[in-house]
């Protein structure tokens, strides 16, 4: 009789905690999660193919907005993706290379600078920034080296358990599930990311050649140090450095190209490549007007940088695209078809300077 | 140490684990070893003053135990008339002991805690008297639960001095007494008597007894985190900015607050009395739906009992049977012809004290002292007139326990706790009046009601919260008193399973927690 007292209290708890952790793990996966672009950006990732990425992106909005997938794909037949979210810092480079490498074997890793450019540590390790990245990978030993590695702001609880953190976004919940089921029956990001304004800033920038040096973040040096120091340990020969093109309207502005000209040398020294696509930016063929700000470039720009970037990866660093999975094939095609699509619409709206942010959701897209 | 942190159920859980793991004999060292962590945890060097106070009632009992033997074999030695006269004495010297006891943990806690209010005072009659002397006030920190383990210790002394309970010789158990980490944030007022035999008495694991523990916790939780604190952000909202709200608007937000109130303070004690309960200690009953109360008398015997139970023991008969007292029954019984006013007017003598005294525990300042006068008035009002409402129920032919009379006793009195919360919530008195003023300008309660709405639509969980709290109390209620674990168990214990998996997935989905919230502290544990 005991015994069947005993039984029944172990069924009956182990069913209550069964129920509680299945509500937190769906209300985690479906619901209380972050539902904008760089979220889904993220999330997306994860929905490409295994080893099915010729070349991967990592950097901030610059790269988002400055670079197409699916332009890339549609003109020249390689497999891309910019794994980057806003303001990015150089804390989860890192951590990120290391999220590529565990579901993509790249031919190119390209990284954009302009995480390790801040001039504080307020910047560096800005909270909003880091979580746009680290809230939307999965759980694995690297989330949990990333919470060693990072500065944190919050309790770790709400790092590792995205509910902690989210669970009063009830008023989201049912557009973020809707997304999310969206992207699952999909398989795919349509648009791979990709970000755009339809704007067109023309001032005029300043002059930055020139190879003036100023002294990075002491502690943004240091993630630096430690980064290239991770890439050697590891053998990762196939990444390279960069730095997107941008505009600066006040002296102030230049002392971000003098940390990167500091960024380039120590980079350049320990034996990398550094593409300085501002210093070519006349060769990419760009003009003030390709840009929606200073700081991104608008469809017209990044038309002429994909292009420019394809033909480097193709020529320079001997890119072969890879064979894709006859899925893979049709959903890139797909890909390109819609990119196409877009940049029509982003071009005509650009125009007009009617200053929409356009990027991928699931009722965005049916508009376009 | 939050009560509703995960730190503090790991503390809680292990603490467990140990206890029933020990012998039974040495329990009660775990839970003092327990309640020297949390204290140290939460008050560090500040520790000390609940050491001293610690100190001053173990020997002070032990001093009035003494003292009391040394009497009794001393008397045997009298002759009947030396006796009555060395009782006397010795009665006074006793009296004179346990004020100096009193005084000297009280003179912690008025140091610390009313200070400031002193200085005040002190600055007001200086500009009185046009002197130019302006002193300073200080930022003290309190050590935790000062205002609680201060008067349990006073009770303790107290009862030692009366003969309830014998001093007791190990200072270790005393000090657990005062230092008993769940009911030293927010109470409740236990007595020696009742909690001690349950400490040393060892507890085997009792697995229905446990359950009802967690599901008191669950439930404290849901009223804190889900009820207590979501409307505690959309009140705040409209009190920090209640001159652009409307009157009604500012009526149904402390109709809120009053709820908040309860659900914070009650919550907490579900908390603990849950806490306590997973060792196999009942801690006193704090709360019995006090907004279902048909007068503001009942409604203190709902609301923070131990309280109430304590000034009655501790404040209300040391008046009563004071000489001060015996004069003003003997000017009432000499000068007044109406035997209800011979009745009314040392009453209201003795429990002026108390009310003041309730005012003033609750903080250093006049608008805590007038929040507990305000009961104190109409509570008196009523004693005074109720030869006259007698008469008129009589005349209206309404019965006691008609329903129609009920319902409007209950929201009269709901009525005069919501004045009373406003003026606790008020920053001061000024402000309370302004607010009331504020109140009367506006009756329409349907658009008040949208105003707030429209202020924090994360209010509309905390209102479903209330919703579920409503039924268990209506439950609780009409059951007397079973305890909440029995109510949510019922017939079959898969119930309890149930509705405590609801309340854990609700506090996980709609608790306030997490960095995207400024997790409000316990109301209470500011006392």
């Amino acid at each position: 009789m005991m015994k069947k007292i005993y039984a029944k209290r172990i069924i009956a708890l182990i069913l209550s905690f069964s129920v509680i952790i299945a509500s937190v793990i769906f209300s985690q996966e479906y619901l209380f999660i972050n539902d904008d672009a760089n979220s889904w950006r993220v999330r997306n990732f994860y929905l490409e193919e295994k080893n099915s990425l010729d070349v991967v992106i990592l950097g901030s909005s610059e790269v988002f907005a400055g670079y197409s997938a699916g332009l890339a794909y549609g003109k020249y037949g390689y497999t891309s993706y910019p794994f980057a979210t806003d303001s990015s810092s150089v804390e989860i480079w890192k951590s990120q290379l290391n999220e590529v490498l565990k579901h993509q074997n790249p031919s190119v890793i390209l990284l954009e600078i302009s995480g390790v450019l801040y001039e504080k540590d307020e910047q560096i390790f800005d909270d909003v920034s880091l979580r746009r990245y680290l809230d939307n990978i999965p759980f694995s030993m690297n989330k949990i080296q990333t919470l060693a590695d990072c500065q944190l702001q919050e309790e770790t609880l709400s790092y590792l358990f995205s509910i902690v953190k989210y669970h009063d976004n009830v008023n989201n919940a049912v557009h973020a599930f809707q997304e999310k089921m969206y992207y699952s029956r999909l398989g795919y990001a349509r648009l791979r990311g990709f970000l755009t304004r339809t704007d067109i800033d023309d001032a005029p920038s300043l002059d930055y050649s020139g190879e003036k040096t100023l002294d990075l973040n002491e502690n943004a040096f240091d993630y630096l140090t430690d980064f290239v120091d991770y890439c050697k340990s590891k053998g990762i020969e196939n990444i390279v450095f960069c730095r997107f093109p941008h505009k600066y309207y006040e002296e102030g502005d230049l002392d971000l190209v003098y940390r990167k000209n500091t960024a380039k040398k120590y980079i350049l020294e320990a034996g990398y490549d550094f593409l300085d696509l501002e210093a070519t930016a006349d060769e990419i063929g760009l003009t003030d007007a390709d840009y929606y700000n200073c700081y991104h470039l608008n469809v017209f720009g990044a038309e002429k940088l994909t292009d420019y970037l394809s033909n480097v990866f193709i020529n320079k660093y001997d890119l072969k695209p890879r064979e894709l999975s006859d899925r893979n094939k049709i959903e890139w095609q797909d890909t390109a078809d819609v990119t196409n699509r877009v940049f029509d619409y982003v071009r005509a709206q650009s125009k007009k300077r009617t200053d929409e942010v356009v990027f991928e959701s699931r009722s965005s897209l049916n508009v376009i | 140490m939050e009560l509703t942190s995960l730190y503090f159920f790991a503390f809680v859980l292990f603490g467990c684990l140990v206890y029933y793991l020990v012998p039974k004999k040495a329990q009660w060292v775990i839970l003092l070893i327990a309640s020297l962590v949390f204290f140290a945890a939460s008050s560090g060097i500040l520790t000390v003053y609940m050491l001293a106070t610690t100190a001053v009632i173990y020997l002070g009992a032990l001093w009035l135990s003494n003292e009391a033997e040394k009497f009794d074999a001393f008397r045997k030695e009298l002759d009947k008339a030396q006796r009555k006269e060395a009782k006397q004495k010795f009665k006074r010297a006793q009296k004179w002991r346990i004020a100096g006891i009193v005084i000297a943990v009280l003179g912690i806690l008025v140091a610390l805690k009313y200070f400031n209010l002193g200085i005040e005072i002190a600055n007001v009659v200086s500009r009185l008297f046009h002197t130019g002397i302006v002193f300073e006030k200080y930022s003290l920190i309190l050590p935790l639960g000062i205002s609680y383990y201060s008067l349990m210790a006073i009770s303790y002394v107290t009862d030692v001095y009366r003969g309830l309970t014998k001093a007791e010789k190990n200072p270790f158990k005393v000090l657990l007494f005062v230092s008993y980490f769940p009911h030293i944030t927010e109470g409740p007022f236990d007595r020696y008597k009742d909690l001690s035999p349950q400490f040393y008495s060892g507890h085997s694991f009792d697995y229905n007894s446990f359950f009802d523990g967690i599901i008191l916790v669950i439930y404290g939780l849901f009223k804190k985190l889900v009820v207590a604190d979501r409307l505690g952000m959309t009140v705040s909202e409209v009190f920090n900015n209640a001159t652009a709200h409307s009157g009604s608007a500012v009526v149904i937000a402390t109709v809120m607050y009053t709820i908040q109130l309860y659900c914070d303070f009650s919550g907490c004690i579900d908390i603990i009395s849950g806490v306590s309960q997973l060792f196999g200690i009942k801690v006193a009953e704090n709360f019995r739906q006090p907004f279902f109360s048909k007068s503001i008398n009942e409604f203190w015997r709902r609301w923070h009992i131990t309280l109430g139970l304590w000034l009655k023991e501790y404040v209300y008969y040391p008046v009563i049977l004071s000489g001060h007292f015996k004069k003003v029954d003997k000017f009432a019984k000499n000068h007044l012809k109406s035997q209800h006013l011979i009745n009314v007017v040392p009453a209201a003598y003795a429990l002026f004290f108390v009310w003041f005294s309730n005012g003033l525990w609750h903080g250093a300042s006049y608008k805590y002292i007038l929040y507990g006068l305000y009961y104190y008035f109409l509570m008196m009002l009523g004693e005074l007139c109720k030869p006259l409402f007698d008469k008129l129920k009589s005349l209206l032919k309404i019965k006691d326990g008609n329903k129609v009379f009920v319902a409007f006793q209950i929201l009269r009195t709901f009525i005069i706790v919501n004045i009373g919360m406003l003026l606790f919530r008020s920053t001061s008195i000024s402000e309370f009046a302004h607010l009331i003023r504020q109140s009367l300008t506006s009756v329409n309660f349907f658009s008040g009601a949208m105003e707030v709405m429209a202020v924090s639509k994360r209010v509309v969980s905390g209102v479903l919260g209330v919703i579920v709290v409503l039924i268990l109390s209506i439950i609780k209620e009409k059951s007397t008193d079973k305890p909440i674990g029995k109510i949510v168990r019922g017939k079959k214990d898969f119930m309890g399973y149930v509705i405590c998996v609801f309340m854990v997935i609700s506090i996980l989905f709609f608790g306030i927690y997490g960095p995207s919230f400024d997790v409000a502290d316990f109301v209470y544990a500011q006392f």
